[in-house]
């Protein structure tokens, strides 16, 4: 694992070799495909050709993966780091969620609805992400029923997901949204500023630091 | 419970709902009448709980007449997550796939009329038809952009900013939502509500 570790760190720090990013990208699919077949079963041809059209890229902490305004052309499958996605209210920063690795994210559908993203998708990390085009995505859906099954029921199951959460959040004291964030995306205390966490629990960092001594106690 | 048609004239719920995935998709006749033809056409009086608490559900519905409010219980309180308009499909999803009992009740606000089809007959039509299946999916991704601008978007507003929203994405319902549960929704005091609402007609009488 170690080895392993450092080989991530030459990636980002250099370009790295094409048999080694080949490697990662094998290594990265792996890891899209048993998130894929959580869901649905698939054959396996059909599966492959889905793989095939997603490639790997890697971007520095801080970058902006999509922006404000823009069409988003790509859907993103995480394989390394962590997301951090916002937006602004009255030029506040308000952060909607985090996505870690297994997630995925995509510009809520500005590639339909043709409106500006109003959501920033910035790493918190360097960050390793498969991306498809949605112009890919699409023309396989039509061609392979299998491969439209396997989207609708990943986007179902996603949004369903993310929806009962969001209900739930609604009714929560400011302790129990932060045992449902730990609970959710485990502690990604040391990986995400406590600002960002802060501002998606809807608190300052003061009730936050209060909260969490308290959790640690227990 | 089951009651006749309000006497006000209406679209047929049919018709109704074949435009409405005749908008999102390119689907072909002969599919589209198969969808229909799984429908039952369903109707409600006011305050009747269509989906109740810890419910698994078993039908997918479509809104052809009448306002749906989805919330829940915490603390003897009701919190009201959304609501559900002519037009809108709804059926507990989360619990369907998880098979899990719901902790929603979707409950009428005014007399409605539903079409509603069993989720095993719309994974069955999904299976056979790969037209079907990909309407579904359009419908699911405009819906997933809808509440996105509904729920997430109340996300760190003060009251009377979401109250503002409130009225810009309910704009042609709004008077047709009791006060108390627009509060509920908000997750202010009925009071706050009506505090709110004043100053906004105070300032437009300016």
């Amino acid at each position: 694992m170690l080895g392993y570790n450092i080989f991530l760190v030459t990636f980002a720090a250099t370009e790295m070799t094409l048999q080694a990013r080949n490697l990662l990208e094998d290594e990265a699919k792996d890891s899209l495909k048993k998130a894929l077949l959580k869901t649905v079963k698939v054959d396996n041809t059909q599966l492959n050709l889905l793989l095939d059209l997603f490639e790997l890229v890697s971007y520095k902490r801080n970058y902006e993966v999509i922006k404000e305004n823009e069409i988003a052309e790509y859907f993103y499958f995480i394989y390394k780091g962590i997301i951090k996605v916002y937006f602004f209210k009255n030029d506040k920063p308000v952060v909607e969620r985090f996505e870690k690795e297994g997630g995925f994210f995509g510009g809520n559908f500005t590639h339909l609805t043709k409106k500006p993203c109003t959501h920033v998708y910035e790493a918190l990390e360097d960050v390793y992400l498969l991306r498809i085009k949605y112009k890919d995505l699409d023309a396989l859906c039509k061609k392979s029923h299998d491969i439209e099954r396997l989207y609708r029921v990943t986007m179902e199951f996603f949004h369903s997901t993310y929806a009962e959460r969001l209900s739930s959040f609604k009714s929560l004291s400011s302790e129990e949204r932060y045992h449902e964030l730990m609970q959710h995306y485990g502690d990604i205390t040391n990986r995400v500023p406590l600002k960002d966490i802060a501002n998606y629990l809807n608190m300052t960092p003061e009730t936050l630091s209060r909260v969490r001594s308290k959790y640690d106690r227990y | 419970m089951i009651t006749q048609n309000p006497k006000k004239k209406e679209k047929n719920p049919k018709d109704f709902l074949a435009e409405t995935i005749r908008k999102s998709s390119s689907i072909s006749s002969v599919n589209l009448e198969k969808l229909l033809a799984a429908c039952e056409v369903i109707t409600f009086d006011k305050n009747t709980q269509i989906i109740k608490e810890g419910d698994i559900v078993d039908y997918f519905y479509f809104i052809s007449k009448g306002i749906i409010r989805v919330y829940y219980h915490n603390d003897g309180k009701e919190i009201v997550d959304w609501f559900a308009e002519e037009g809108c499909f709804f059926g507990n999803l989360f619990s369907y796939i998880m098979k899990k009992p719901g902790i929603d009740i979707y409950e009428s606000i005014e007399n409605v009329t539903l079409l509603r089809i069993k989720y095993t007959m719309m994974e069955q039509l999904f299976k056979e038809s790969h037209e079907i299946e990909s309407a579904a999916l359009k419908i699911m991704q405009e819906h997933y952009v809808k509440y996105v601008e509904r729920v997430h978007s109340l996300k760190g507003l003060a009251a009377e900013e979401k109250y503002h929203l409130f009225t810009e994405n309910y704009a042609s319902y709004i008077n047709r939502i009791p006060l108390k549960f627009v509060a509920d929704y908000l997750g202010i005091t009925s009071e706050t509500l009506s505090r709110i609402r004043s100053s906004k007609k105070s300032k437009k009488a300016k």
